[in-house]
This record gives C-alpha cells, structure tokens and sequence, in this order.
C-alpha cells in the first residue's frame, strides 16, 4: 500500500533504499502520510476482508475439505469412515479412472497442440488479411455460445445420415465412417479445438498486433519463409503471451466439463466411460447417472489427484516457458 | 465521520452479499400445516398437471396446505445434499430405482406400511388392495414400504398396429419365431429393428432379457453381486449370451443404430424406418409428435426362450417420504388420498401411461400391455442392478454390453471384459 503512493519517479529508489537502510529519507512513516493515503490505508481491511473471507469460505475452505474427504468413505448422507489412503489404493488401480486420465492428458496436450497451431496459423494469415477484424468476430464466436448448444449442433453434424454424412455422399463417398459409434472421442477432441480456437487466436492477435510491421518487412527483404517469419519473429516477440496464454489452456483443459458431458452423454445418462476425462470421472463417482453412487471420498481423492497434478504442471510450464521478455 | 462512513458502507457490502448467498439456501420448511413436495416432474409436462389438480382437491378437503416446487429429474440429487442439512421436503417422487438407491438404501426413506393399510378415502378398500400392493417386489426395501406408485411402465416390443394388423392375433411367442418374423422382414428389405445404440440402458434391455429369459429372473442381479466376476464364466450364461451375439450379427438393427443421438433412432421408427422398438411404456407419449399418420401403437411381451421365464420387466413411479420429513403424517394422509380414482386417472387419460389401479383404463395405446401386467409376473427393469449396484451399468456391464451388441464383440470375449471390470468395480464398492 505505502510502495504505490510514492510518487512513480521515485519508487525505484525508495524500494532499493528502503531495503539498504530503514531509516532512508523517502521511505514515508505512518505519522507523515497524507489524508489520502491515510484514508485508503483505513479502506484497506474493510474492504479486503469481504472477498477474503469469501475466498476462504467458497474456494480454500472446500479445497482442504476435499482432501479431509478423501480419506474417508462417504455417502454425503451418512457417518464418514475413516480409509487413510486406500481410496488412492484403489483409485490408481482403477482402469475408469487411468482411462479417464489418460484423455485429460489427451485433451490437454493434443487438443493444446491443434489450438495453438491452428491460432499461430490464423494470427499470421489474419495479419494481413483485410475483414480481419470479422474474421476475428467469427472465430471467437463458438466461444459465447452455451457448450450445450454447440454439442447439440456437433450431434446434428457428425450422426449417422447427418450433415456430414450428406456432404460425403454429396461428393459421392456413400460408405463413411461411423463418426460416433466408432470414433467418438476423437469427434469430441475436434469439437474441443473447434471451441477453443477463437479464444486464442483472440489473445495471440493481440500479441501479433504488437510486433511492429517493419520487422516482417525486414524479414522479407532478407528472404525470409512464412516459417522462419514465425520462428525467428512471431515467436519470440509473442512468448509472454503464449506463456500465459499456455498456462490459462491447462487450465481450463482440465476442468472441461459441459462438451463432453452434453456431447457424449444423453438426458439421463453419462457418456460412455472410454470417453470421460477426470472431471467427469469426479462427476460420475457422485452426483452422475441414473442412479448416482455417491462415492464422495473416493470422487474426492480422483479431484485431490487432479489438483496436486494441475499445480506440478502448472509449476513445471511456469519454469520451462520462462524466458527473458524482449523489448521492442 | 469519515471511518464512520467506511465501515457501515463495508458492514452494507458484507450484509448483502451475506443475504445473497444465503437466499440460496432457501428452507423448504415453513408453516405447520404445509406440506413441502419437491417433485421430478418440470412444470409443463402432463403428470405435472395431473398433479397440479389432485393437489387443489387435496388441499381444498384437508385444509392442508401444498408447496409444491417442480425440480426436474434432478430432484434426488437436490434431496441428497438436504438430508445432511436436515432441511428436507416432506415428500418427493420418482421411479423405484432411484429412490431405492438415494433413499430407501441408506436407511432415508419412512416406512410406509401404514399408508398401504389406510383406507382410501371414500373408496372402503386399503391402499395395497386397489392395486399398489401387486408392486411390492419393486417399492420394497428389506420387507417396509419405501414408496408409493402412481405410475407403472413396463418394457415390450412396440410396433405400428396398422402395418401389421394379423400380429395382435399371432404374436411370436418364442425368440425362434420371433427371429423368423425378422428374417421376413429382412428378406422384403426393411431394417426390422430400431435401437438408439448410444443409450447403454437401451441396449441392455436386450441383453438383459435374453439373459433373464433364459435363466431366470434375478439371474443378472446375482451374477453382478459376484465380487470375482467369475459368475460371468458359467457355460449357460455363455449360450445364453450367444443369442444376442447372433442377434447382432444377423444385421436386423437399421443403418444408424449405433451412430446417432438420442432420439434420431426411435423418431425415425415412428416415422415408418424400422418396424420394432423394445422400449418401456412411455414410448408412445415420447414418440407422438412424429408418429406416421394413421400409427397404431401396439406392442408385445417380449419373446421366451426354451419355454422360461415370461414376466414383464417393469418399474414403477412414485411418492416417498424422507424419515427427516417435517410433516409425515400430512405427507400420508396426502399420498392415500392421491390413490382415488379419480386422482390416479389423470395419469392414464392426461399423460398417457400406465398406473397401478387395475380399475383405471390404460390408454388405448397401452392396452395389450396393462393385460400382460395384470396376467404375468413382474420383475425389475434391468434387474434393479442400477439401483442395488450405481454405477455398475456405466462402469461394468454397458461399455462391454454396447460393444456386444453392435457386433464389435463375441460373447466371449463380453464375458471377459465384464469379468474382469467386475472384479475391479467391487475393489472399490
């Protein structure tokens, strides 16, 4: 609070300062701050302590209780009994549980691959292109509209007989593939990256935006090929975007839910398990399907395990993409 | 003044969010004489208005207040959570399985033996006698009561009467003869079967049957309850199983059966594609708005084998009340007033199904099925596996079962992977 009411040309010095010597003349005691900066200091806690609370209340709070949880057996109804770990015994040995896993990594790194490909490939094009501010509008689009009503659009393209299949016969292949019976999942990776496409392009743009045009200009008089334009431009010059931009897909990759859950599954069913990610799995060892099992300790260890996964990978990401930001 | 000003605008911020958050909890009790009624049916659909109207006469002859709120099929789902805040409805419905395992199971659901013995008012006969008593296989847990039927759907074959006007007469008795009407079928070009292949439940209903046809009711229920999954191994059950190996080979299930979304399959039925449909009893209200002009539904019992076993697999829909209710009592005296007669006929007339009081007509659609109820024993839909085991049906037998079913699998090798899922998915139960 006292660092961001010094005045900006000093602040350098005061932060430097003050850690040398406390006694350093800039660094401003309560007794001689100003009436605004004493009025704030006193709005500091009020309003602070609101979202705190709220924040441990709503987010912390559940989160270690979820881990409480997970060493139980629990129905939500009745008394918990005490497990330790067993429920990670079994969870790690449960092939639904690998199964669904494995197509949260799928998802995350497959579907993270084809988004940012397809984003770089669409920033480049769109940079120079001249609607580009609709194009824009039009990739971003998929991404307003409710997941439910898209996988209901995606049902009505990919089955048996469905626009699909039409534009096949139309080009007069009568035999296609059998999209959901057969290839499911691999339906539902394409309509993941068909949704999250835009999002990116959006944000990437942004970073592209910035890069001044002489440098492409540069790069052409130098001969330069679209993909060393990318590699040796782009690139670089966009890293802190597309290492935040990294960061948010894992994210969310994680916690994608609705798609898959309204794409896969039917009024009154789940979809089927060959096609569940973790957090359907959580969803499914709880309150999912016809009759719910209500296995609340045992659904918890699978989310505590997707957690402490999400922090590694979160961790993991942060040191790798970390570079030296360019200036330009 | 001004610290004043700061901490009551702070104190405002708090309370508001405070009262925000707590308007969501909502307590379903309020006064002494309201009976709070969660209900799994959505505000505009046809049992809603049945209701809706049994309600008004009940309140108006009682006294007794209903508040009823319309939560969806979701409803238990809600009720969970509230039978550990203690703040539950005093009365909720839905089908047999679902209350059985969400409430009767863990020992949520009051025993409602008295209410079967109570009189019907006006009526002079008890609860059980005008016709919920002939459910007690599917609306009772370690002998008690744990709920009330208002609704009955069992599963058959559905076809259109006016294409086949001789098969009311003649219906294939056995799975052979059966199997010879669809070669027939087959030979004039048609795609005898309907299915929609991506609902597993569906597709277990044949495999179900054809299982429970051959060794018996119950037989699924006990082979699931083996932790080993060897049960699964057994020679009968393997020739039991290469019947719907063959049925999936002989190609009767029309193009898109294992490709489309629910409903595309029994939408396309009804309009003419396909010829059967093994379905429960709703498929006639569900189907209606594109049913073929001049559709007649009919349907029959499904097939024997090797003269066996020929119940009907059946479910039942109705009312329970949580031991933590508020108001029991007022919950009874409700649910023996909805079974008069002229309560319950709004569920046959108005939305078209079928209901536990052989006195009341069955929709004409419904007809050849309400007979085969009141003449055949009743066994559970699916076994009541997806109530006595949740989640066994995703996890064990429907990813085995769909693949056997399209064709992708031999029975063996179903036998295989439902042994092993088996004996993984009971580490963990």
């Amino acid at each position: 609070m006292t660092d961001t009411a010094v005045p900006a040309r000093d602040r350098a010095t005061a932060t430097t300062s003050s850690a040398a010597s406390p006694a350093a003349p800039h660094r401003r005691s309560r007794r001689d701050e100003g009436p605004f900066q004493a009025r704030r200091r006193r709005l500091f806690w009020p309003f602070v302590a609101v979202p705190l609370v709220l924040y441990l209340v709503f987010f912390l709070g559940p989160t270690l209780a979820s881990f409480w949880i997970s060493l139980h057996a629990w129905d939500g109804i009745g008394e918990m009994k005490f497990r330790g770990l067993g429920n990670y015994e079994v969870l790690l040995g449960d092939e639904v549980f690998r199964g669904a896993f494995a197509n949260t990594l799928i998802i995350l790194v497959g579907v993270g691959l084809a988004v940012f490909v397809a984003s770089f490939a669409l920033a480049m094009v769109l940079r120079e292109l001249a609607g580009r501010k609709f194009a824009r509008a039009v990739l971003f689009f998929p991404n307003i509209i409710a997941p439910i009503v898209l996988s209901v659009l995606w049902g009505f393209i990919f089955q048996n007989d469905g626009l699909l299949d039409s534009a096949l016969q139309g080009i007069g292949i009568s035999d296609g593939p059998n999209w959901l019976g057969d290839h499911l999942f691999f339906v539902i990776l394409l309509g993941l990256a068909w949704v999250n496409t835009g999002f990116y392009v959006t944000i990437i743009m942004a970073g592209v935006d910035r890069i001044p045009p002489y440098l492409y200009e540069d790069c052409k008089l130098a001969g330069a090929n679209a993909f060393q334009r990318f590699w040796h431009v782009t690139l670089p010059l966009t890293w802190d975007v597309v290492a935040t931009s990294a960061i948010l897909w894992t994210i969310s990759s994680l916690k994608i839910f609705e798609f898959l859950y309204a794409f896969g599954g039917t009024t009154n069913d789940m979809p089927p398990t060959g096609v569940w990610n973790s957090a359907l799995f959580i969803y499914g060892q709880t309150f999912g399907g016809r009759t719910p099992p209500y296995l609340f300790g045992y659904a918890s260890a699978a989310a505590v395990v997707t957690l402490l996964f999400l922090i590694v990978l979160v961790f993991l990401f942060r040191r790798v993409l970390r570079r030296e930001v360019i200036e330009f | 003044m001004n610290r004043m000003r700061t901490t009551t605008l702070a104190a405002l911020t708090a309370g508001v969010l405070a009262f925000t958050t707590a308007a969501c909890g909502g307590s379903p009790g309020s006064g002494d004489d309201t009976l709070v009624y969660w209900s799994m049916w959505e505000e505009k659909e046809p049992q809603a208005e049945v209701l809706k109207s049994a309600i008004a006469r009940f309140e108006k002859q009682s006294g007794t207040e209903v508040d009823v709120v319309w939560q969806g099929r979701k409803v238990l789902q809600k009720v969970a959570p509230a039978l550990r805040s203690g703040e539950v409805p005093d009365l909720v419905d839905h089908d047999h399985n679902s209350l059985r395992s969400t409430l009767a199971e863990p020992g949520q659901a009051r025993d409602l033996s008295a209410v079967y013995k109570a009189n019907v008012p006006g009526e002079g006969k008890t609860v059980a006698a005008v016709g919920p008593g002939r459910y007690r296989e599917l609306t009772t847990h370690d002998g008690k009561p744990y709920m009330l039927p208002y609704e009955v759907f069992a599963q058959a074959l559905w076809y259109d009467g006016s294409k086949f006007p001789k098969l009311a007469d003649k219906q294939p008795e056995t799975w052979d003869a059966f199997l010879k009407l669809l070669d027939e079928r087959k030979k004039e070009g048609r795609a005898p079967l309907a299915l929609d292949g991506d609902i597993g439940f569906y597709n277990s209903l044949w495999t179900v049957h054809l299982l429970e046809r051959a060794l018996g009711p119950g037989t699924v229920n006990k082979i699931a309850a083996d932790k080993s999954g060897d049960a699964w191994r057994d020679t009968k059950v393997v020739n039991a199983l290469r019947r719907v190996e063959d049925l999936a080979r002989g190609g009767y299930f029309a193009e898109g059966a294992f490709g489309s979304k629910w409903p595309a399959m029994q939408e396309r039925w009804a309009a003419g594609d396909s010829d059967f449909l093994l379905m429960g009893s709703w498929i006639p209200s569900e189907t209606r708005n594109s049913a073929a002009s001049g559709f007649t539904y009919r349907s029959m019992p499904f097939p024997t084998v090797a003269g066996g076993d020929d119940s009907v697999h059946t479910g039942a829909i109705g009312f329970a009340v949580p031991t933590a209710a508020e108001h029991p009592e007022a919950a009874e005296k409700f649910l023996a007033f909805m079974m008069k007669r002229e309560n319950i006929e709004g569920f046959s007339t108005k939305a078209l199904n079928l209901v536990p009081r052989p006195d009341v007509e069955a929709p004409e659609q419904l007809a050849g099925l309400a007979e085969a109820l009141k003449e055949r024993k009743i066994t559970p839909a699916y076994d009541g596996i997806d109530a006595d085991y949740p989640n066994y049906p995703t996890e064990v037998f429907e990813p085995a079962g769909n693949a056997l079913l399209a064709g992708k699998i031999t029975a063996d090798q179903f036998i295989q992977q439902v042994a092993d899922k088996q004996a993984a998915y009971w580490k963990k139960h």
